[in-house]
């Protein structure tokens, strides 16, 4: 399986139109990486260092010091982690906080569906549609956005519209019943986000840092966009991201997409749906969304952390937070990581506690 | 290598019977050959006892390790609703279940109470802000666990009278973690006798079948000994276990090994010199009957669940999404009843 995934990827790069360099550079830094980092530089392509265009190919991080920043016990707490690895955790105790987060009017284990008013059993499709009906005309929703307790990238998401409610439900009905989601209103974006891409809610993805004197920064920042009728922006899910000036607030250059052993790996300067010019959009209530983002870490105050804002009409709203985020795509985003000047920091201050050993840190669910 | 020669020392001086010397060896030989390590849970599961019973009936720590940690019996969105007290005690309130009253909590230097958010530094302002909470909520006395400790490891009690003693020594800790603040429980007065200095709780492991039938593994009782104000045998505390059929008491009690301390026959508490054997725990059906209930809640197939006896009916303490699995008052867990079907779920023979 493993395998086939190399072989998958290796197909894409030997198809991708974007301008290679030459083989003979492509082996010589092959062999410099895996001699220097000691593994075999996978990330090289994952990262398409393969590209003319790529820059440096020592200032990207291994796959081990990404590893490291995402899992050392110096920069995370396994109390933050569990807060923000399951998201009712998290969407109840940012409730409190006063964050500007999407209202939460009920969610669900199994059978338990919880609601302001009351919990109640359902075991049915019928009770289902009723619970959603009445929530919906309470809080006065055309939609909820649903969202399983332990998924990531975008999976385990699912939009119910009024409208189409017993349809919904009829396709994903049994898998709600038998799983555990948050139930969310479903936020309606900005207008300027909304017309390069209106299928998905599009995030701007923050990773923060707070340094050695305590002192929080924003370590990068980059937007992902879906594509097609997704309604998930994750890069897992087939979107792709663009890098966004931190000074002006604006998308900066091209759009990425991953790569994948089926397919990604494409570039993108308009949004393939809408035709919308990516580079220079000015992005609504960017610093709103860098306070925003200040402001999350005061109360999660984890050492390193990926947060999600959604950009809506009135302003930046929190979706979430990452305890361990993955640093591909912002190293892609950023052109190389090691040149920012927090990375030496970042790599060092990870580097003085071991990689966790709990479990709960690398916990999978068995497929659902 | 010299806490294992106090280990070996202790089963010298352990004053109940023990297997003779060759038979202990040959076991030994036995787990080793089979485990491929060396069978330190032979000491620490008591099996050099005469009384301790087949020694293959007992799981080795890779076993242990599948049960409290395989995903066919764990969900990551209950192992970390569980593991983070403070989400736990925020889900567990809207579930209507009896659990302690949850006054106030910290993140670091935020301090939630009643819907207000409070940015602490000083020791002084925790003062403060604790009398507040004691006088606003008409508690005495609060419990402060870290959110994500166990083993009765980073827990404090604050009283009314000693407050501002007890944050001096305490409040670092307080301001650079993160804590649920609760009231304190009064147990029933039929458990303070045994023990009145910690809340002691009743363990519960509870496994759903493959048909989706709650089923309570096993049972038993947790003691602090010594003036401590935790009852966990990870802090020195002793536990007894319990027949789930009648709620009783068992005659033997267990200190978990540690040192040259741990291998004595506990027959009655070290401290009160109250008898085990054959107590009634009082209220133990509705004990039962909320664990039952709890399982609705949290629906992981292998849980932990603590519950507390107060002098109105059980109060659940908290979930445990893996917990450690207490097999020597069954002497081996392959001869539970339950066994049979857990182990084969994973593979285990």
């Amino acid at each position: 399986m493993a395998l086939q995934g190399y072989l998958g990827r290796v197909k894409i790069i030997l198809k991708d139109k974007e301008q290679k360099k030459n083989s003979f550079k492509i082996i010589k830094e092959l062999i410099k990486t895996t001699i220097k980092n000691k593994e075999i530089p996978t990330y090289y392509a994952t990262k398409f260092l393969y590209r003319d265009d790529s820059g440096n190919y020592e200032d990207y991080l291994s796959s081990s010091e990404e590893l490291q920043v995402r899992f050392s016990t110096n920069l995370h707490k396994l109390e933050f982690h569990t807060l923000l690895k399951n998201k009712l955790s998290s969407a109840l105790y940012f409730e409190r906080c006063d964050l500007a987060v999407p209202k939460m009017p009920c969610y669900n284990i199994h059978g338990n569906f919880f609601s302001a008013d009351q919990t109640e059993e359902i075991s049915d499709l019928r009770a289902l549609k009723d619970f959603f009906t009445r929530i919906m005309e309470k809080h006065q929703l055309d939609a909820l956005f649903l969202k399983e307790l332990a998924e990531s990238g975008g999976v385990g998401c699912y939009l119910l519209r009024k409208d189409e409610l017993e349809s919904s439900l009829e396709k994903i009905g049994l898998k709600l019943l038998k799983g555990s989601f948050i139930h969310q209103e479903a936020v309606q974006q900005h207008d300027t986000i909304n017309a390069i891409n209106p299928s998905s809610l599009n995030t701007i993805r923050f990773e923060t840092y707070i340094d050695k004197t305590g002192k929080i920064h924003i370590v990068s920042c980059y937007m992902r966009f879906g594509i097609g009728k997704s309604i998930v922006d994750n890069a897992s899910s087939g979107g792709f991201f663009v890098s966004i000036d931190q000074e002006s607030g604006k998308l900066k250059g091209k759009g990425y997409q991953k790569i994948k052993a089926d397919g990604g790996g494409k570039i993108f300067l308009v949004h393939p749906d809408t035709n919308v010019t990516l580079d220079d959009i000015e992005i609504p209530f960017f610093q709103e969304a860098c306070g925003l983002v200040y402001k999350a870490v005061e109360y999660l105050p984890e050492r390193y952390v990926g947060w999600d804002v959604a950009i809506s009409a009135t302003g930046p709203i929190l979706i979430e937070g990452n305890g361990s985020p993955h640093i591909i795509l912002a190293d892609i985003a950023y052109g190389g990581y090691r040149k920012h000047p927090l990375y030496a920091e970042i790599l060092e201050e990870a580097h003085k506690g071991q990689k966790h050993q709990s479990r709960m840190m690398f916990f999978k669910n068995l497929a659902n | 290598m010299v806490s294992y020669l106090k280990k070996i020392r202790s089963i010298f001086s352990d004053t109940n019977p023990r297997k003779n010397a060759l038979q202990i060896l040959k076991e030994v030989a036995v787990l080793g050959f089979r485990y491929k390590k060396v069978p330190t849970y032979y000491m620490h599961k008591f099996m050099y006892r005469k009384d301790s019973g087949y020694y293959r009936d007992y799981l080795n720590p890779q076993e242990v390790l599948k049960i409290r940690f395989s995903p066919k019996f764990h969900r990551i969105e209950y192992l970390t609703l569980l593991k983070n007290k403070l989400a736990s005690a925020l889900y567990f309130e809207h579930c209507k279940l009896p659990v302690p009253l949850l006054t106030s909590y910290n993140v670091k230097n935020n301090f939630f109470s009643e819907g207000k958010k409070t940015k602490i530094h000083t020791g002084e302002e925790l003062v403060q802000y604790f009398d507040q909470v004691m006088q606003k909520t008409g508690k005495k006395s609060l419990f402060l666990k870290d959110i994500a400790e166990s083993g009765g490891v980073g827990c404090f009690l604050l009283n009314e009278k000693t407050l501002e003693s007890t944050i001096k020594t305490i409040a670092p800790s307080i301001l650079k973690g993160s804590f649920i603040h609760q009231e304190t429980i009064k147990q029933h007065a039929g458990i303070s006798q045994i023990y009145n200095d910690s809340l002691n709780t009743l363990r519960y492991e509870t496994f759903i079948d493959r048909e989706g039938r709650p089923q309570i593994v096993c049972v038993y009782m947790r003691f602090g000994i010594n003036g401590n104000f935790v009852d966990n045998a990870f802090s020195g505390g002793i536990y007894v276990s319990i027949d789930p059929e009648t709620g009783r008491f068992h005659k033997k009690g267990y200190k978990k090994f540690k040192g040259e301390i741990g291998a004595k026959s506990i027959y009655e508490h070290p401290n009160t010199g109250f008898v085990f054997e054959n107590y009634q725990v009082p209220f133990f059906k509705e004990a039962c009957d909320l664990v039952y209930e709890c399982l609705k809640f949290i629906p992981d197939r292998y849980l932990g669940w603590d519950i507390a006896i107060a002098e109105s009916g059980p109060v659940l303490i908290e979930g445990n999404g893996s917990p450690f699995l207490a097999e020597m008052p069954y002497g081996g867990y392959r001869k539970h009843k339950l066994a049979k079907e857990i182990l084969s779920e994973l593979n285990l023979s």
